[in-house]
């Protein structure tokens, strides 16, 4: 039964028995942004619509892996950035992928951002073709690039307010400051222009546009790269929380400490072939150094 | 979406301070132009009208003469201003502002006020219309080179896409925000500009309003066409560097350039006749006709025809001086002669004119200076609507006077003769009129208009983040 | 070394495509405004030396003919004389006054003082207003667009990708380097301009090189440096290769377009340009109230000038008439006076400001040495003034006394020759607008150095 189901959304909304007629009997689709209920009853009527709630992780029938590539290839003029790759990334983990410079890890993200459309596979997300519907994509995803870069005028409220209407939030000021303070970002530099911040401000700004948006997925591009020790741990304790939430995160990196701490999954990834792929368990006691570079050897 | 993009962009430019700065400038400049031009157009108003009517009191108390001496004084008659110089001075310093107008030939204006001026005068006039034509485009191009091109060079453009905005909501959303950024510029100087135009004395200032709204609409086309090619080129430009130094090469071409190279370029191919020639070839054809002074094969022939027609033998039964039809006469053949040679050259320069108009569909000032001239009755053809009347006037002066000669006793007239002439006295034509000469150029804007908002809109899907 | 590098920055400019492009369109332009200034100057000369020919002719037969028998006074004057300005000695260089202020002039004895229809020719008048595309227009308006385009980044674009804390760490004075770069730059168009400046005084029919063409030259390679002072300025200070390009953008708008009106303005509101419509009307008074006056004028003539009375005691119609025009004249001096000094207040003003910008400097100067600009113009029309004098001197005492031309008057016979103004004069102005456009220049190039001076390489290189 789903309303006894902790993680049921009838759970966080109520019964039907405890709301009411109003609820009826149909079955929650998730829509991403809003949970779409169809009422047998209310076959004439539009079918209900709530906003999906913060914070909530969603378990429906089918288990569709958030993120997917199957077989996903690209090349270029010059060589072959992504060959025949296939990863998958189920809500709430954090898959980590290691490898050189050029292997293909900005590509890959490129691909499944829909910037980069690929000559041979698919890439999926939510189990829908990037493809066929680039936007539709885009807008249960959220992106942080190795810079994040905002509007230098603005201040960092502003930046995220802006951006995250553009995801199609609407937040009140005291959402975003709370967001913000959320992040680790606090009020007075929350207001200040972004022409002033540091790069690990920028980034907190990142991440809290990608709660704002209340994003499935999340791609990271080299995210610790140039941040200080303090920063990164701060970054860390983010990011779990956010595959607490049930946010599918894929991390390109070449931080090995970072990828042994928080990845739930590691994929190593060299001139485009994903050569390894394990699961934390089994990397548990094994140098990820040496087996980086066994791998990169080969 | 598209609202709150273009919201954003609208505080951002204001927020950039080479805009705000670039913007003070432009105002300023354009503001102390107004009130400059302002000034002068009062104080030419005032000296033309005082200028005439000394004229008029010279023409009165003349004396007792020979009307036909009276024909010879003459009379001059001065081009009055056009309210709208205020905003645009147009051809005014290029026309001439006196017409002498006598018996037996027609003159053309003279005396150019750019004769009478410094050499320097020829880099040209701190006007409104200047101000617009040439330096708001640039403050376009500065707020917007960098619109898309340097958004994808920050990396910002990535982070907008990523979100799922689509390509085109954003590229209208910005054209949108930046367009209302600069409008907020034109309504001051719309303003100062109302303001002069109201403070200005004279009864033909009523028709100005029109003309002034309708001003206001060409340079909104223009500054418009101008924000789609800047942003189509900022989307479709790889960096932000190659799109400014795109921009500033059309800037250039279009405002340094095409106003010289065109214009020389029409009068090499529709060439105006040497003066000398055409004041040659008018005498000659003049002479072809009736002279009232020399006695010659055609007078005899047309002295036996009015002879046959009131039935008499000799020019002294006549029941008016025959002299005096005899210069209608003269004066009849002469003026056909006239509107011959001037009705072709002015339709010649007309036509240059055109050509010039429809050559801004390469460069879209030259659409915007003729639609702006013709708005303010600065052009040539108001030019020759006043020589026409000017003209009107003298034909109606000599038919006057001769018609003294053909029906008074005595040679001599006074001043009951010269106050038979009325003062000249020209009426502005109305909107309608300027509107007709405005419309190639109208057309030739909102053809660019709609030429650069579709290629940005079909550019706009092509945006990459890369 | 210095050698080598300096040929270095060549071969990394002929890589650039777009270099060779920007030259190829400026010769185009050069060549074009060459040819168009050829073209205008042919016709303004075909003009004058037809007129020219007519009046030389007229004048040959006159003297046969009085060398026959004498000839009425009237006769002789109904002739006309005509003053022409000979061509100017540099007219391909620029066209200057030349398509609004007459070469030439028509005078009739009896018309010396009405006011003169002063068109030179049926210009369309949108055609003045755009101005011509001739070489001084290339030189003033295009020469330094051109010029920044290759110049505008000499170092912001290094600064900005990084490559000149590189460049500046293998131990290279950066002035030095900026120096030798921005020559290296700008001399293909520097050399373009001086070429078509050499052509404009070879190709044309007197073809040598005589000071006012070394004079030109020397005056298009003062204004190139000036433009490349003021870009080693931004450039010194810019942060990028765009912000580089902007200033220098805004500089030549704000020197070539915007630094002429503004001195129009002012000269404008100092000096307000008298009223043409004023004075006709002035001259159409002093006319009518003369006229009236006549026979009384012509009686107080005489009595004050006995020795020029007629034989029979009785005026003839136009004695009577040059007595009433020599009054009216004499009306109308004040006026007119007031009027030319108003416009000589005007062009001194404008004399005195034209450093504020070395375009304006440059345009007078190029017009100058040309021979089509504003005080050869001047001159030309106070040289007619004197000639109308001329001609007035000698028709008048004959007509009142009734006494006819003979060939001992042949030689006298009124005659215009134009006297150029002496070289001192028009070599002084030249040297002042060249020493002022120098010295801007030097200021500039002097800051752009002290912001490249060692203590601020820091800075620079952040």
């Amino acid at each position: 039964m789903l309303d006894s189901d902790p993680d049921s959304v009838f759970h966080f909304y109520g019964t039907p028995a405890q709301r009411g007629s109003q609820w009826g009997r149909g079955r929650p689709i998730d829509r991403g942004r809003f949970i779409q209920v169809a009422d047998p009853g209310l076959k004439k009527r539009r079918p209900l619509v709530y906003p999906r709630p913060l914070n909530f992780r969603h378990r429906f029938a089918d288990e569709t892996p958030m993120l997917e590539t199957v077989n996903l290839t690209k090349n270029f003029s010059s060589h072959t950035a992504v060959d025949k790759l296939s990863l998958k990334v189920e809500p709430g983990e954090i898959f980590a992928l290691l490898g050189p410079n050029g292997a293909g890890k900005t590509t890959t993200i490129n691909l499944l951002l829909g910037f980069l459309t690929p000559d041979d596979g698919e890439a999926l997300v939510n189990g829908a073709s990037v493809k066929a519907n680039p936007i539709a994509a885009r807008r249960q995803l959220a992106y942080i690039p190795e810079q994040v870069m905002l509007y230098p005028r603005f201040s960092g409220m502003e930046n995220l307010d802006y951006f995250s209407k553009l995801g199609g939030r609407k937040h009140t000021r005291k959402e975003l400051l709370g967001l913000l303070e959320g992040v680790g970002l606090q009020a007075e530099p929350a207001d200040r222009r972004v022409s002033t911040y540091s790069k690990g401000m920028r980034q907190k700004v990142g991440i809290a546009l990608a709660l704002a948006t209340e994003a499935r997925a999340l791609l990271l591009d080299e995210p610790t790269s140039g941040l200080d020790p303090a920063a990164s741990h701060e970054f860390s304790q983010l990011l779990r929380k956010l595959a607490d939430d049930g946010v599918a995160i894929l991390m390109a990196t070449h931080d090995l400490f970072r990828a042994e701490e928080d990845a739930s999954r590691v994929g190593i990834l060299i001139d485009g072939k994903l050569t390894g792929d394990y699961a934390r368990n089994e990397i548990k006691d094994v140098d990820l150094e040496q087996l980086y570079l066994k791998h990169l050897r080969a | 979406m598209i609202v709150s993009i273009a919201r954003k962009e609208f505080v951002d430019a204001w927020r950039d301070g080479r805009f705000r700065w670039g913007a003070a400038i432009i105002l300023v400049l354009l503001g102390v132009a107004m009130l400059l031009a302002w000034q002068q157009v009062e104080r030419g108003r005032e000296e033309r009208v005082a200028a005439a009517a000394l004229e008029r009191n010279n023409w009165l108390n003349q004396g007792e003469k020979n009307s036909h001496s009276a024909g010879h004084y003459g009379v001059y008659v001065f081009k009055p201003i056009a309210p709208l110089s205020v905003f645009d001075r147009g051809l005014e310093p290029f026309v001439g502002t006196t017409v002498f107008l006598e018996a037996h030939r027609q003159n053309q204006a003279s005396f150019l006020p750019a004769q009478d001026a410094t050499a320097v005068r020829r880099f040209g006039e701190l006007t409104a219309a200047a101000g617009l034509q040439l330096l708001a485009p640039l403050l376009i191009v500065l707020l917007t080179f960098g619109a898309l091109a340097g958004e994808r060079e920050r990396g910002t453009l990535r982070q907008l896409l990523s979100l799922g905005v689509r390509p085109r909501d954003l590229v209208l959303g910005k054209a949108i925000g930046l367009g209302l950024a600069i409008l907020t510029l034109l309504l001051p100087i719309a303003v100062i500009g109302a303001v002069a135009l109201a403070k200005l004395p004279g009864s033909d200032v009523a028709g100005s309003w029109t003309r002034f709204a309708w001003l206001g609409g060409a340079y909104a086309l223009y500054l418009l066409a101008v924000l789609g090619v800047c942003l189509t080129v900022s989307t479709l430009a790889p960096t932000a560097r190659t799109a400014l130094a795109i921009l500033l090469a059309c800037w250039a071409a279009n405002a340094v350039l095409a106003p010289r190279l065109v214009s020389d370029v029409v009068q090499r191919l529709l060439p105006t006749p040497k003066l000398a020639d055409f004041e040659t070839q008018m005498r000659e054809d003049v002479k072809k006709g009736l002279d009232g002074h020399n006695p010659n094969e055609r007078m005899r022939e047309f002295q036996r025809k009015t002879l046959e027609k009131h039935g008499v033998s000799h020019v002294n039964e006549l029941p008016f001086n025959f002299r005096g039809l005899l210069m209608l006469e003269s004066e009849r053949m002469a003026n056909e002669v006239y509107d011959h040679h001037f009705g072709e050259l002015w339709n010649l320069l007309e036509t240059q004119d055109r050509a010039v108009t429809w050559s801004g569909v390469v460069a879209p000032l030259l659409g915007l200076r003729s639609a702006s001239m013709a708005l303010a009755g600065t052009d040539f053809v108001h030019h020759r609507h006043f020589s026409v009347a000017a003209e009107q006037h003298r034909r109606e002066f000599v038919k006057v006077l001769n018609e003294h000669t053909m029906y008074s006793k005595s040679h001599s007239a006074g001043r009951e003769l010269w106050e038979k002439l009325p003062a000249f006295s020209y009426k502005a034509p109305g909107t309608d009129f300027a509107l007709s000469t405005a419309s190639p150029g109208l057309i030739v804007l909102c053809l660019w208009v709609l030429g650069s908002w579709t290629a940005l809109l079909v550019a706009a899907p092509r945006l990459k983040p890369n | 070394m210095t050698k080598n590098l300096f040929f270095l920055e060549l071969k990394l400019l002929a890589r650039e495509r777009s270099a060779w492009l920007l030259c190829l369109f400026f010769a185009g332009a050069l060549s074009y405004g060459l040819w168009n200034g050829a073209l205008v100057a042919e016709r303004t000369s075909q003009v004058g030396a037809e007129l020219q020919k007519n009046a030389d002719a007229r004048w040959t037969q006159l003297r046969e003919a009085l060398s026959q028998r004498p000839i009425p006074p009237r006769n002789v004057a109904q002739q006309g004389s005509v003053a022409v300005l000979p061509p100017a000695p540099l007219a391909l260089l620029a066209t200057g006054q030349s398509d609004l202020s007459p070469g030439h002039q028509s005078l009739v004895l009896w018309r010396l003082n009405s006011p003169t229809d002063t068109r030179s020719e049926l210009d369309n008048p949108s055609h003045l207003l755009a101005g011509r595309f001739d070489l001084a227009f290339v030189l003033v308006w295009l020469y330094p667009l051109f010029l920044l385009a290759l110049i505008y980044d000499l170092i912001a674009g290094d600064r900005e990708s990084g490559t000149l804390r590189l460049a500046l760490s293998q131990g290279i004075k950066p002035c030095r380097w900026m120096a030798r770069r921005a020559l290296a730059r700008a001399l293909p168009i520097l050399l373009l301009s001086l070429l078509a400046t050499l052509a404009a005084g070879l190709l044309d029919d007197v073809g040598e090189m005589n000071l006012r063409l070394i004079l030109a030259l020397a005056v298009v390679l003062v204004y190139g440096l000036f433009w490349m002072a003021l870009a080693a300025l931004v450039n010194a200070v810019a942060q990028s290769a765009a912000g580089s390009a902007t200033a220098l953008g805004a500089a030549w708008v704000a020197l070539v377009l915007v630094a002429p009106t503004l001195l129009n303005v002012a000269v404008e509101t100092l000096y307000p340009t008298p009223s043409r419509p004023e004075l006709v009307a002035a001259g159409r008074e002093a006319s009518g109230d003369a006229e009236k006056r006549g026979n009384e004028l012509i009686d107080t003539f005489y009595r004050d000038h006995p020795e020029l009375a007629p034989p029979g005691k009785r005026a003839d119609f136009l004695a009577r008439h040059l007595t009433v025009q020599s009054e009216v004249g004499h009306a109308v001096e004040p006026v007119r006076q007031k009027f030319d000094e108003q416009l000589a207040r005007q062009q001194a003003t404008v004399g005195r400001w034209r450093f504020i910008s070395p375009a304006i400097s440059t345009y007078e100067t190029l017009t100058d040495l040309a021979g089509t600009g504003y005080w050869r113009y001047r001159a030309f029309r106070e040289q007619v003034e004197s000639f109308k004098h001329e001609i007035s001197d000698f028709f008048t005492p004959k007509i009142h006394r009734q006494e006819s031309v003979t060939s001992a008057d042949a030689d006298n016979l009124p005659h215009f020759l134009f006297r150029e103004d002496p070289d001192e004069v028009w070599l002084r102005r030249v040297v002042t607008s060249l020493a002022g456009i120098l010295a801007f220049a030097a200021v500039l190039g002097a800051w752009a150095m002290w912001n490249l001076r060692p203590a601020r390489l820091g800075r620079i290189t952040n």
